[in-house]
């Protein structure tokens, strides 16, 4: 019998019996997690180029609130023109101290983001360090990386369970940072089945003890494929303050090029 | 010549637009007294301009004597500026901003500027600018020494931050990567000085009213420059050169006047200026040098001179575990000229942190400490902002001078002197910024 077993051909019948039941299940909890968000980011392919009115409203414990507008313009990165992630510019409308005051930001994938500044008073164009991604975005509980437009690869995944959230049906993923510079450890993901959006996220701080949660509500869907939220309600949950934005006036396809997100755009943006 | 050019295209568009709406007026068969309404007719011909403003209470209080006869202790000043701004196309846009202070004691800081009257044409491979514009060139926080197209605002505040408006015609050429900017600048603009009442100034008043030039031209001689801009996988660096008059007076003390003044006098000179960034994680390396021909020295002999300052910024996110950032830089300046500069930032050394709370009300405080390299003379400055509501911002700020040298060893007037004559000029501002 045991002369049996350790002949080479049994082995060899072994094994692949033994590897069916793999080739069935045929994913780990690691790829359908990465498969879930490779599924998302499939679904939000060749938008072009997006712009939309931001409010955002900042709550402290006590009560007080505060409010900052913006417009934000998006540049797809990764198509046939740009071999990089995507372009944003974001003008500042409120604070009125600040209106005029407009960002730039190239997304990077293998390196840290190219940010430019722009203040209007001095007339200056400021490079910004773009290694800034867990610093609050104007003072909300937005941070920079919070905001910035998301790639697969920017995280490692991991397929928890399905889960009932808001009364759909979703998928919960665990997913973590792979950039250093990230202040977060970890991310919970809940994403609905039906069109792989982002209902809820719960961020862990670098000490691991959960900081924020951020649900997104309101989604419409443009040019018949593109989902994009109308609300999105970050709570802190360690200091009690919040940040609520609201996004209006989506316009897709404007034709905007490389050009509109250049430095020298950037003087003249409004 | 630009500046009135402008204003009157504005004007024009305002004329056609009132045109417009009043031979609809007239097409009934009697003038339509109700179709006249100047609110329903100010409201067509702004239509389409993007309108906004600021405006300022200042207050400043000096806790030291003054040095000087007519200077006081506090000073109050209100400014306003205004901003019209109409798109007319995707590449045609017009710009207008006015300036204005007044100042209760200081006749001189009292002024009226256009910052812009600026038509801009712009097209992905070329833009065009005419009229009154503001450029800035360089990468360091404390002295800007590469950036020279506006004239500074020299009595708006001592950071020298502020500037006027300069009439100039423009030609950008964007790059791979880079840009291409040439300037042509037909009328030039004197700095301004504090006048007999006010402080922040040396013993001795400059007479704007009677300015002195090296070329015949006066302010008509046209200036012009040019900068060449790339950017690189990790930073930036920028060549530039200015051939025109110099934007800092020598000041000179004519003698036979029959009390000592004063003069301003413009020299022409030639300018290579360098700018260099390095970018690598939260840190940002800045580099400005400049080589210059053609300007006398503090004791009036025409030096050629180099100067630099460079360093770094480097920031903090999410200090204490909290949403603040600290920002610091530190820097170094040097001029050649040394005891004979312009400046009496000529070899210092610069420390400054900039601190944000991110709090709702955008709190921030800024402190910048200038130490002279050559002796223990510094100044001081700390500033704090924070905004209440959308349309009010306050700021306190507060500026100390502390063991300005008087001379150098040899006894003579140096670049340090200048800082020595304002050494009782402490003070603390506060001031409130409305935004409509």
């Amino acid at each position: 019998m045991r002369n049996n077993l350790s002949n080479p051909p049994f082995h060899f019948l072994a094994s692949i019996l033994l590897m069916i039941p793999l080739l069935v299940q045929a994913e780990t909890a690691e790829q359908k997690g990465r498969a879930i968000f490779e599924e998302i980011d499939r679904r939000d392919l060749n938008f072009g180029d997006f712009s939309s009115d931001q409010e955002m409203i900042l709550r402290n414990k006590s009560g007080q609130e505060s409010r900052r507008i913006m417009e934000n313009t998006v540049l797809e990165g990764g198509n046939k023109d740009i071999n990089d992630g995507d372009k944003t510019l974001i003008i500042f409308r409120e604070p009125k101290r600040i209106r005029g005051t407009a960002l730039i930001t190239h997304a990077h994938q293998q390196r840290d983001d190219d940010q430019w500044l722009y203040l209007p008073a001095l007339g200056r164009v400021k490079r910004i360090s773009g290694a800034s991604k867990a610093g609050s975005f104007v003072g909300s509980e937005f941070s920079y990386e919070d905001l910035a437009p998301q790639e697969v690869d920017d995280y490692t995944y991991e397929y928890i369970g399905d889960e009932i959230f808001a009364e759909q049906d979703c998928f919960k993923v665990k997913r973590v940072p792979v950039d250093k510079d990230s202040g977060y450890t970890q991310q919970f993901v809940w994403v609905d089945k039906s069109e792989y959006r982002i209902q809820k996220v719960e961020f862990y701080d670098r000490k691991a003890t959960l900081i924020k949660i951020l649900t997104i509500t309101s989604y419409q869907q443009y040019l018949d494929q593109y989902w994009r939220p109308g609300y999105l309600s970050m709570i802190n949950q360690q200091d009690g303050k919040s940040t609520d934005m609201i996004a209006t006036n989506y316009v897709f396809r404007q034709g905007l090029t490389e050009a509109d997100f250049s430095e020298n755009s950037l003087r003249r943006a409004r | 010549m630009a500046r009135w050019l402008l204003i009157s295209v504005i004007y024009i568009e305002l004329i056609i637009v009132s045109l417009g709406t009043s031979s609809v007026a007239q097409g009934g068969q009697e003038l339509d007294w109700a179709a006249l309404d100047w609110k329903a007719l100010d409201w067509e011909a702004l239509d389409g301009w993007e309108l906004e403003g600021e405006a300022f209470a200042q207050a400043r209080y000096f806790p030291d004597n003054p040095l000087y006869i007519g200077q006081h202790s506090q000073n109050q000043s209100l400014a306003l500026e205004l901003s019209a701004y109409r798109k007319f196309s995707d590449s045609f846009s017009l710009e207008f901003i006015p300036f204005y202070r007044h100042d209760f004691q200081d006749d001189e800081r009292s002024h009226l500027d256009i910052r812009k009257a600026y038509a801009l044409w712009a097209s992905p491979t070329l833009e065009i600018g005419a009229g009154i514009n503001k450029v800035f060139w360089g990468v360091t926080e404390a002295v800007h020494l590469v950036d020279i197209i506006n004239q500074t605002d020299a009595i708006e505040a001592p950071d020298q931050e502020e500037k006027l408006g300069q009439a100039m015609v423009s030609l950008s050429l964007p790059l791979p990567s880079g840009l291409f900017d040439l300037y042509l600048m037909p009328n030039f603009r004197e700095r301004n000085f504090p006048g007999e009442d006010g402080r922040l100034r040396g013993a001795l008043v400059v007479d704007t009213n009677n300015p002195l030039y090296e070329h015949k031209d006066k302010d008509h001689h046209i200036d012009w420059a040019a900068r060449l801009k790339q950017s690189l996988k990790d930073g930036e660096l920028a060549l530039s050169y200015f051939e025109g008059t110099a934007r800092d007076p020598n000041l000179i003390m004519p003698l036979g006047t029959p009390s000592p003044v004063l003069l301003p006098y413009y020299s022409q000179i030639k300018q290579l200026g360098l700018e260099g960034q390095y970018i690598k994680d939260e840190w940002l390396w800045k580099l400005e040098a400049i080589y210059r021909k053609g300007q006398p020295n503090l004791q009036f002999e025409v030096e050629d001179y180099y100067a630099m300052t460079g360093g770094f910024e480097y920031n903090i996110y999410s200090i204490f575990e909290s949403s603040q950032d600290l920002g610091i830089i530190l820097e170094g300046i040097y001029d050649q000229r040394r005891d004979n500069a312009l400046t009496f930032n000529e070899e210092d050394i610069v420390l400054g942190t900039r601190w944000s709370l991110n709090n709702m009300h955008s709190t921030e405080v800024l402190g910048l400490w200038i130490q002279d390299a050559d002796s223990s003379a510094h100044n001081f400055v700390l500033e704090l902002s924070t905004e209440i509501g959308n349309s009010i911002a306050v700021t306190v700020e507060a500026l100390i001078f502390s063991e300005q040298q008087r001379n150098s060893d040899s006894g003579r007037f140096t670049a340090d002197s200048i800082g020595h004559q304002m050494r009782q000029d402490d003070y603390l501002q506060i001031e409130i910024g409305y935004f409509f």
